[in-house]
């Protein structure tokens, strides 16, 4: 990405916008506090006024219809295309027996990493096979084996265009955020309306979202083509096109093959999703049921199943991507015929022996009810202690967060209710706090984040007046991106509000900043102690792999019967899936930092605690950076599931419009979600950028 | 890749053969074509939609049966992906069937015959905890036993998930109760719940539907709520509170079958049979039972419960006449 940036980089020394950049500040918190105080009792400025909003969600609705209209004919013969390959991957994938595919991926997973990887896809094939999910299991494969080549080709042209001309790059990326960040709920209707019903749509659900990696990864890996060999090329007198083909494309190849896997393991994470869609009945279907059924045991297991094939198929195409770099091994003939007589021979001991090609019902076995009959014993033992830890969280975290301590200190809580005194000593504490900063450290940016906090914990975020955190957000991005990064930030922020869902959108913004918060203080403090242990790192890689792939769906059922419905259920559901990035790439940046660099500070006497604060840490900025930004999007994409659990805010909404068949609310909400996320995106690269600059690497 | 091609070349015509021998026979004037019905993420409606898809296999039609999203499965039925899909509640994608009726694809293919009906449940240990019950008028007594921390000092009462469009705000209000309705986002989210609750014999208090495997699982209660009558929901005087609509229980609802506009023509037939097709709860919960439960495979639950019961479903076969 960093290649793509320049241009935008170029942001003049911080000590110069110093000046203009205080005075923004102090006009924002002077407008803050007059809101607060003057316009204390106007609703108007504390609830975004109805009469304002636009009737945009009847617009998109309306737009949308008058669209479908004369493109349905289009879109249906897409569906009709595709529905061949579907029938025939998934009649070869359920008809061949199980030893010739087992056999197959042990083959490839050999090929591709060797004995361990192997062993490990035999386990698995065995899991699936007595756990009795193979069938469901091989109609996911042939969807995920369709939609895989449809986002790399689509991918690939998008990339090659962004890379080619700098006008359409800019388009290209907006595009490709939004395919990202938008809820697949939110556009599932006009979807359906264009597609028609069955598996194709959620193939092509599933191609749109993962079509951001190839393309991202193409642009990447073409930039990176070093000048050098692409003169040398030009110099041979190579035609444009013998250019790209011959010189450029390989050379970028292995930038590709990462793009490969990764848009496998998206397309992998949203056939899961698009299941909601049916069609098939596919291992997402399963899981969806077993949701539904509140059935715990069943629920695992079967997203057990996603997840280890994801892990099987991310090594595998992660194994050629890095066998890529290396010469290429040929096979000889005489192995290639001793595996075609082994798999010719397999296939004739399936054709008498049933039970190797169908695997015979009697022989799964499944431990469901037994993880259920557990689960419930353990509600049924722990679950005082689970409530009483619940309503601690909300009581003094998360009710502050969203209507402020001024509503949230009651007697039945905290015990007491906020006197005139206590809220005068609270602002006191603040003012002091801040005054401190600027004073001692002479640092004013402190001083107002002080302030700013402490305006947020008073108010909570559905209680703040909006034109002041307007204002904040907004500042804070001309801060960090200039005006252009400014003006979006408005532009997004009047998007949420005139189309009516600024109440929904803080909403749902307390509950996914509680969750990255969270996130980034545990998992920045579990990334730092696997970076520095081995054993914990070794510890912690499965459960992570788990937790990234098992489908959200799965983890649901048992924080719900521990925690209730509610918000409190959401936030842990939303950090189990978004403590992942920050553990990663902590862990990556820490134990990546340069060795010489470490050793040197090492002889220089510091201790390990100072080393870790002084060096490793700074100088895995840009890695916590990225992870942060990543925590950032699991936690918004892992808000519309949550909204199973009882939510409010915009996910919510996605799944009311859903229901209403209301196409238009739906998107408003959709399109919503990926501004925030493209908004919080957008100023982290800014600010993590600035940060580069400041350690001048 | 070459040892996978050859592998695929020689699956193929075996795949197509397989397909080629299934063909079967149905009346002359219906098409050959397989008759696709929605299985939607519920054993009761797995049941429904077995019983009549065994029962036209009977009569000779192919039946497909195909998973589909409860929601996704309309537009399915619009386009003719779907042939049918036999349970659409009343109260719950509402909106989205009368869009499909109103749009001239969908066929409203008349009651299922299920009875459904609503209101609060609760487990039977809190007749002890809240003495009084089920009379609703002992819910404002106990209130407090019902809270949560989000609620207190109101009661908890667990309601549909919003976007089924639950009215027991209103109800609530209307009946004086000091009860706050909680919305949880999903079918199998109050059903987890009211499991966990009973592990932990815990008070609950929720807004749940029958049938539903629940009941044979928990045997929770209903509140007795005001006698429903259409008026109650439309003049403020009929009800116990003379000022407010609402104040009484749900009318009994409507299952109702779904059809593509297309269905009567291409398979006349099985278009009848549909449409006479019927059954009743008791029948539903009776397989749904051998199903959850003794985990009997559903094809030999169904079939087993068709020869039982012959006069049944020839009743559905004469329709066709």
């Amino acid at each position: 990405m960093s290649v793509l940036d320049i241009g935008r980089g170029e942001a003049a020394p911080m000590r110069l916008r110093l000046e203009p950049a205080a005075v923004v500040w102090i006009c924002v918190a002077l407008l803050i506090l007059w809101c607060e105080t003057a316009g204390g009792g106007v609703a108007a400025l504390h609830a975004f006024p109805k009469a304002w909003t636009l009737p945009i969600a009847t617009w998109i609705g309306d737009a949308v219809a008058a669209l479908i209209g004369p493109t349905q004919g289009f879109f249906r013969q897409i569906t009709a295309a595709l529905t061949l390959p579907l029938s025939a991957l998934q009649a070869v994938l359920g008809g061949a027996p199980w030893v010739i595919t087992t056999a197959v991926a042990v083959l490839l997973a050999f090929r591709a990493k060797g004995a361990r990887l192997a062993a490990f896809t035999a386990a698995v094939a065995a899991y699936v096979l007595v756990g009795g999910y193979w069938a469901p299991t091989m109609n996911t494969l042939a969807a995920v084996a369709l939609a895989t080549p449809i986002a790399v080709l689509i991918g690939f042209g998008l990339g090659v265009i962004g890379y080619r001309h700098a006008a359409a790059r800019h388009g290209i990326l907006v595009l490709l955020d939004l395919m990202q960040t938008v809820p697949t709920f939110a556009y599932l209707i006009p979807i359906l309306v264009l597609f028609g019903f069955g598996p194709v749509v959620g193939i092509i659900a599933s191609a749109i979202y993962a079509i951001g990696p190839m393309a991202n990864n193409t642009m990447l890996g073409l930039a990176q083509v070093p000048l050098a060999v692409r003169e040398a090329g030009e110099m041979s007198g190579c035609t444009r096109r013998q250019l790209f083909w011959r010189v450029e494309f390989p050379s970028a190849r292995s930038q590709l093959l990462v793009g490969v896997n990764q848009t496998v393991m998206a397309v992998f994470a949203m056939v899961i999703i698009a299941a909601v869609i049916g069609g098939a009945d596919d291992i997402g279907f399963r899981v969806l049921q077993t949701m539904r059924q509140a059935q715990f045991g069943q629920g695992l297991l079967s997203g057990l199943v996603i997840a280890l094939l994801a892990i099987v198929i991310d090594r595998t195409t992660a194994g050629f991507a890095a066998a890529s770099r290396a010469p290429v091994r040929r096979l000889s003939s005489r192995t290639l015929t001793v595996i075609a007589c082994a798999l010719a021979a397999l296939y004739v001991a399936a054709w008498l022996q049933p039970a190797l090609d169908a695997f015979p019902t009697e022989w799964t076995y499944s431990p469901a009810e037994a993880l259920n009959r557990w689960l419930l014993a353990f509600v049924a033992r722990f679950g005082d202690v689970m409530i009483a830890i619940k309503n601690s969280a909300i009581f003094f975290l998360m009710l502050p967060l969203r209507i402020g301590l001024i509503k949230a200190v009651s007697p039945f809580g905290w015990g007491f209710t906020l006197t005139p005194a206590m809220i005068a000593g609270y602002w006191a504490v603040a003012t002091i706090a801040a005054g401190a900063a600027l004073l001692f450290g002479g640092r004013w940016r402190a001083a107002f984040a002080i302030l700013g906090v402490a305006w947020m914990l008073f108010l909570g975020t559905t209680g703040v007046a909006w034109p002041g955190f307007v204002a904040v957000v907004a500042a804070l991005a001309w801060q960090v991106g200039g005006a252009r990064l400014g003006a979006f930030a408005l532009a997004a922020m009047a998007f949420i509000a005139f189309s009516g869902s600024w109440g929904d959108a803080m909403q749902s913004l307390y509950l996914c900043a509680l969750a990255v918060v969270i996130c980034v203080a545990v998992g920045g403090a579990l990334g730092v102690w696997a970076a520095e242990n081995d054993h914990v790192s070794a510890c912690l890689r499965p459960v992570l792999d788990t937790l990234q792939t098992i489908p959200q769906f799965v983890l649901l059922i048992p924080v719900l019967m521990l925690f209730q419905v509610g918000e409190f259920t959401a936030l842990i559901a939303i950090v189990m899936y978004a403590i992942v990035p920050p553990i990663r790439y902590v862990e990556h940046g820490v134990r990546n930092v340069s060795p010489e660099v470490v050793e040197a500070s090492r002889q220089m006497g510091c201790s390990r605690l100072q080393i870790l604060r002084h060096v490793k840490l700074p100088m895995a900025l840009p890695s916590i950076m990225l992870g942060l930004n990543q925590t950032i999007l699991a936690a918004l994409s892992m808000l519309a599931i949550a909204a199973l659990v009882g939510t409010q805010g915009l996910a919510q909404a996605i799944y009311v419009a859903l229901s209403k068949a209301d196409v238009g609310k739906g998107l408003v909400a959709g399109l919503s979600i990926a501004l925030i996320a493209m908004l919080s995106d957008r100023m982290l690269k800014a600010w993590s950028r600035r940060a580069q600059e400041a350690l001048g690497s | 890749m070459k040892i996978r091609l050859k592998g695929v070349a020689r699956m193929l015509p075996l795949a197509i053969a397989a397909v080629a021998a299934f063909a079967g026979s149905a009346d002359a004037a219906d098409s050959k074509d397989p008759i696709k019905l929605a299985i939607n993420e519920w054993t009761g409606q797995h049941v429904t939609t077995y019983l009549a898809g065994e029962t036209l296999k009977r009569l000779g039609y192919k039946v497909e049966y195909v998973t589909a999203g409860y929601l996704p499965q309309i537009q399915g039925v619009m386009d003719g992906d779907i042939t049918a899909t036999l349970e659409i509640w009343e109260h719950t994608i509402q909106d989205n069937f009368d869009k499909a009726i109103k749009s001239g694809k969908g066929e409203d293919l008349g009651d299922l015959g299920i009875k459904t009906v609503e209101g609060w449940i609760y487990p039977d240990y809190m007749e002890k905890e809240c003495p009084g019950l089920p009379d609703y008028k002992a819910l404002n007594a106990c209130a407090e036993k019902f809270a949560t921390a989000e609620t207190f000092p109101q009661g908890r009462l667990l309601d549909y998930p919003a976007d089924w469009g639950p009215d027991n705000d209103k109800r609530v209000a209307a009946l004086g109760l000091n009860f706050k309705t909680v919305y949880p986002g999903s079918d199998g989210a109050s059903v987890a719940e009211y499991k966990a609750a009973v592990a932990a014999h815990k008070p609950i208090i929720m807004m749940f539907y029958s049938p539903h495997w629940l009941f044979a699982a928990e045997h929770p209660k209903w509140v007795k709520l005001p006698e429903s009558t259409p008026e109650c929901y439309t003049d403020p005087k009929v009800g116990p509170n003379p000022d407010a609509t609402h104040d009484c229980g749900w009318p009994n609802g409507w299952v109702k079958k779904l059809g593509w506009v297309g269905l009567k023509d291409k398979w006349p037939g099985a278009y009848k049979m549909l449409k006479a097709f019927s059954i009743t709860t008791e029948d539903q919960n009776e397989i749904a039972l051998q199903v959850d439960q003794d985990h009997v495979p559903i094809e030999q639950a169904v079939s087993k419960w068709l020869d039982a019961h012959p006069k049944v479903w020839q009743s559905w076969k004469e329709a066709m006449n």
